[in-house]
C-alpha cells in the first residue's frame, strides 16, 4: 500500500502492545477524543509467491482468494515461481488473480515447485512426504538428516527424482 | 517487455542475510522449490512473515536454522497436526522470536 502505518481496531486492552515496538496507541488526527492502535508498515524486502502460470516478463496468474497481490505490492522485490511459463499472460486471463510484471523482479519456471504442498487443479499435496517431514522435524538431528537427504548438495531435479516426480523438461533461459 | 525468467539459483540471490521475507501460502501454493534453494544458499537471520498464516512454507527455513523472527497468525500443520514441528521446537528452545499478528 505504500503507507507508513495503519490504524488497527480491536487490539486496545490486550497486553500485545507492551510486547511490541511496532504498535502503539495514537490519537485519531481527525478526532482528538478518540485513540486507536496504529501498526507500523512491515515493508518486506522480498515476497516469494508460487503462481499457476507466468510469462517471461513476469505477468502472472495466482489462485483466487489468496493475498499474493497485497504481498507483492508491499514488497521491495518479488520472486514468482510458476508451474508453467506461457507465451503471454494478461489481466483478462480468467484463470485467477493477475499480478503485473511491474510488480515482479524475477520469474522462475518451477513445475511441481510446491511439493510436498499441492497446487489445486494440478497436483495434490504429498501426504506421505509431509508425514516424513513432520517426523523428521521433531528433532534437530532428524531435520538435519532430512535436509541432507533431500536438499543440501542436491539440485531441484535431484529432489524431484528422490520424491518420485517424473523428470520433465526444464525451461532454458535465453 | 524485459525477460525476467531466471533459474532458481539466480532468483534465490535476492534473499540475503537479515532479509524480511514474506509469503502468502500454506499446504497449497507453498513456494517450496525456492525455499529449498534458499536453504542451499543459506542466508541467515531472516525475518519471515506469513500473510495470512502459513504451514510448511513458514516451517521449512526455521528448521534449517535460517529464521530469527517469525511474524504471522494462524500458523500450524492442519490437517496433519496442530503444531508446525520445526517452529514448535525452535520456539520452546527460545531460538526464534515470534510476533503474533492475529
Amino acid at each position: 500500500m505504500g503507507v507508513p502505518y495503519v490504524p488497527v481496531r480491536g487490539l486496545a486492552g490486550t497486553d500485545i502492545l507492551a510486547r511490541r515496538t511496532d504498535m502503539l496507541i495514537a490519537h485519531n488526527p481527525f478526532n482528538a477524543d478518540e485513540k486507536d492502535v496504529v501498526a507500523r508498515a512491515i515493508n518486506p524486502d522480498v515476497a516469494i509467491c508460487h503462481a499457476i502460470k507466468a510469462d517471461k516478463s513476469g505477468n502472472s496468474i495466482f489462485r483466487r482468494g489468496g493475498d499474493e497481490l497485497l504481498v507483492a505490492q508491499a514488497s521491495d522485490k518479488v520472486i514468482v515461481t510458476a508451474e508453467e511459463i506461457v507465451g503471454e499472460v494478461t489481466a483478462a486471463d480468467p484463470d485467477g488473480q493477475f499480478i503485473s510484471s511491474l510488480n515482479v523482479t524475477a520469474v522462475v519456471h518451477a513445475p511441481h515447485g510446491a511439493h510436498p504442498a499441492g497446487v489445486p487443479g494440478k497436483y495434490e499435496m504429498d501426504r506421505g512426504h509431509i508425514n516424513e517431514y513432520i517426523e523428521a522435524a521433531r528433532s534437530a538431528e532428524g531435520f538435519r538428516a532430512y535436509l541432507e537427504k533431500y536438499v543440501y548438495d542436491k539440485t531441484e531435479a535431484d529432489y524431484q527424482s528422490l520424491v518420485g516426480i517424473p523428470a520433465q523438461e526444464v525451461a532454458v533461459v535465453a | 517487455m524485459r525477460n525476467k525468467l531466471v533459474p532458481l539459483e539466480i532468483a534465490a540471490k535476492l534473499v540475503r542475510d537479515d532479509s524480511k521475507v514474506i509469503m502468502s501460502a500454506g499446504f497449497a501454493f507453498a513456494p517450496m522449490a525456492m525455499l529449498r534453494e534458499i536453504a542451499r544458499r543459506g542466508p541467515k537471520n531472516l525475518h519471515q512473515i506469513g500473510v495470512v498464516g502459513g504451514s510448511i512454507n513458514l516451517d521449512f527455513l526455521i528448521g534449517a536454522g535460517q529464521v530469527s523472527v517469525l511474524e504471522t497468525c494462524g500458523f500450524g500443520f492442519e490437517p496433519f497436526e496442530n503444531e508446525a514441528p520445526n517452529f514448535d521446537r525452535f520456539l520452546k528452545a527460545g531460538r526464534i522470536y515470534s510476533m503474533d499478528n492475529t
